[in-house]
């Protein structure tokens, strides 16, 4: 067992396997020893840490990604796991905000397999849309002028369906 | 998609068709008072029109010039709605008048007319401007969460949809200067070129052009050079890093760009027309000869490994494109004699080198090959591409959009199999003169993907 504490002091109680999902705690053991004690998270909320406890917590008997090879997957395979699963899905019907923290938490404890699926649940957002579509979507404030997006219309002109 | 393009152009634009209907009356008028002179009536009131505008311009104020437009164009946009109500005569009247009144009307009409809509007039481009004026109003005021994150993940996210669909991958590029700049990562460029052009089908002599960087083959190398490039071939590892490196500045977001390749997620469609005398019945005693326009379209279907689905037919993309999926029965064969793409025909075919091209921003050629009794080829040109000077400083990047999707024809040739004689191949050109380019286009196939197998 192994104490995470949030940034706001909320102590939670798990599994070292289901800790060691996230590569970075796993080092942070391997370095001090099976009895780690507390491991403090900071910048991350209760309620954030909480949600990814509860994806380690489900994932905790996956093979864990072969370290090293993140550079190494190639275009093609990541064209086949294009899909996602229905619990991660699920698990993943939250709002922005928090969507954004757990990739940010995922990138921050290194747990590849969150960070992608977080990923690919906002690409999967962007799907089909129009820029401005997009823009609306996430809040993004549009800071071209006019003859810029024109000049990028011009450049993306090869891909456009036609 | 291909079918969006033919309907652009028919924007509702009330004053094209205004001056179009005033043509079209003028003749009807011209018909029901056959002895009457409309025509030189309405000169003659648009010379009075001239005279009054003289004086009035002499005189007036600028409010009271303010005041004359105004009428002017209330009058000119009823004219517009009684021509869209179909009230041909009362417009023209409507319209007379608004010119009497001012003799710019028509240019004053267009240029208020993108500001706002007038009365009873629905426009194109004035809906569009409203609609944007109520975007723009909505200007996010909340955060962004997205934008809040830290590079490598909106690069990942950007990844992740380029290797999906390049057209989400542009979008969302376009939405602002952050997400512009990070998708212009050589990372992305490099998953995307290493999914396409390892997949392209070369011939030898093109990759070894490739590999040594555009040296051509000639007979004047020396056997060193010969050796000393096999062996660098040799010790490739990781030919596409090569390439992008020699030939590509080590860009390989020029590389994506502008190589020349095939794509295999839609149909290449040359839309092909010509006009030429019909031949004359001696039953009917024609003083004219009938004009016949001929139109047809080609279509080419490529496949990764080497095989391609061609066919010449008169029915329209929309009606075919989709059928052009993977299952294409293999052994498609005509039941009647004759060309084989007429009923469409599977045919090889393989990039080749385009004979004394600049390296520096090259060409290729697309070899077709439709086996039969006559073997029938196709040289199709890729490229040249935009130079890397041209692509950095953007100048002429809609020439990379049309460079991405155009094949030009370079030659067609026919080559009679003679049966008893292999090596005696008669290779006869054929006039290319009435063919078009091919452009490509997606297609979304009825079937499965090609690349999910």
């Amino acid at each position: 067992m192994v104490t995470l504490v949030s940034s706001d002091g909320v102590s939670f109680n798990v599994d070292q396997k289901v800790a060691s999902r996230s590569a970075l705690i796993k080092n942070m053991m391997e370095d001090i020893g099976e009895d780690a004690g507390e491991i403090p998270v900071p910048n991350v909320s209760s309620n954030v840490l909480k949600k990814v406890i509860e994806y380690c917590t489900y994932h905790k008997d996956d093979p864990l990604p072969q370290s090293g090879e993140d550079e190494g997957t190639s275009a093609a395979d990541k064209k086949k796991s294009t899909v996602i699963d229905d619990w991660d899905y699920n698990f993943l019907q939250v709002d922005q905000e928090m969507l954004f923290e757990i990739i940010l938490t995922a990138n921050y404890l290194d747990i590849k397999p969150l960070l992608d699926v977080g990923c690919k649940t906002v690409a999967n957002m962007i799907k089909g849309k129009t820029p401005e579509e997009i823009r609306r979507t996430f809040n993004i404030a549009n800071d071209f002028t006019p003859e810029e997006e024109a000049q990028i219309r011009r450049e993306n002109e090869w891909a456009e369906d036609r | 998609m291909f079918i969006k393009h033919y309907f652009t152009h028919h924007d509702f634009d009330p004053l094209l068709t205004a001056t179009a209907f005033d043509v079209t009356t003028m003749t009807n008028l011209n018909l029901a008072h056959p002895s009457g002179s409309f025509q030189t009536r309405v000169a003659k009131s648009v010379e009075r029109a001239k005279q009054n505008t003289t004086t009035h311009s002499g005189s007036e104020s600028a409010e009271e010039l303010r005041d004359r437009e105004e009428r002017a164009l209330e009058v000119f946009a009823r004219a517009a709605d009684l021509e869209a109500q179909g009230k041909l005569n009362d417009a023209l009247q409507e319209y007379s008048r608004s010119f009497k009144i001012h003799d710019r009307v028509d240019l004053l009409y267009r240029s208020r007319l993108k500001y706002k809509t007038p009365a009873g007039l629905t426009t194109g481009y004035a809906d569009q401007n409203d609609a944007e004026d109520a975007e723009e109003e909505q200007e996010p005021d909340g955060p962004c969460f997205l934008l809040e994150a830290p590079s490598e993940i909106i690069i990942d996210i950007l990844e992740h949809l380029a290797i999906q669909n390049t057209l989400d991958f542009v979008h969302f590029s376009a939405t602002c200067k952050r997400v512009y700049d990070l998708a212009k990562t050589e990372r992305i460029w490099q998953q995307l070129s290493m999914l396409s052009f390892p997949d392209q089908v070369m011939s030898e002599e093109y990759r070894q052009w490739l590999l040594s960087g555009g040296q051509e083959t000639g007979e004047d190398d020396t056997e060193e050079q010969e050796l000393s490039r096999q062996l660098a071939m040799v010790s490739l590892t990781d030919p596409e890093q090569h390439i992008c490196d020699t030939l590509y500045a080590s860009s390989w977001h020029y590389m994506y760009l502008t190589r020349p390749r095939l794509r295999y997620d839609g149909v290449y469609i040359a839309k092909c027309s010509y006009i030429r005398p019909g031949g004359t019945s001696n039953m009917t005693q024609a003083w004219n000869t009938p004009m016949i326009l001929v139109e047809y379209y080609r279509y080419i279907r490529f496949f990764p490994g080497g095989k391609c689905f061609v066919m010449q037919k008169t029915t329209h993309p929309e009606e075919v494109v989709y059928t052009f999926g993977q299952d294409i029965p293999q052994t498609r064969r005509s039941r009647r004699k004759g060309n084989p793409e007429d009923t469409g025909a599977w045919a090889t075919y393989k990039i080749m080198p385009d004979p004394g091209t600049n390296p520096n921003n090259h060409s290729a050629i697309a070899l077709v090959e439709i086996p039969g009794s006559t073997i029938v080829k196709y040289y199709l040109r890729l490229g040249p591409a935009l130079s890397k000077k041209a692509f950095d400083e953007g100048t002429d990047l809609e020439r990379c959009g049309t460079q991405w999707r155009k094949m030009k024809w370079e030659k067609l040739s026919s080559t009679r199999v003679v049966e008893d004689d292999e090596e005696e191949l008669e290779e006869l050109p054929l006039s290319t003169k009435n063919e078009k380019s091919f452009y490509f286009s997606r297609v979304t196939f009825r079937n499965r993907d090609v690349h999910k197998k």
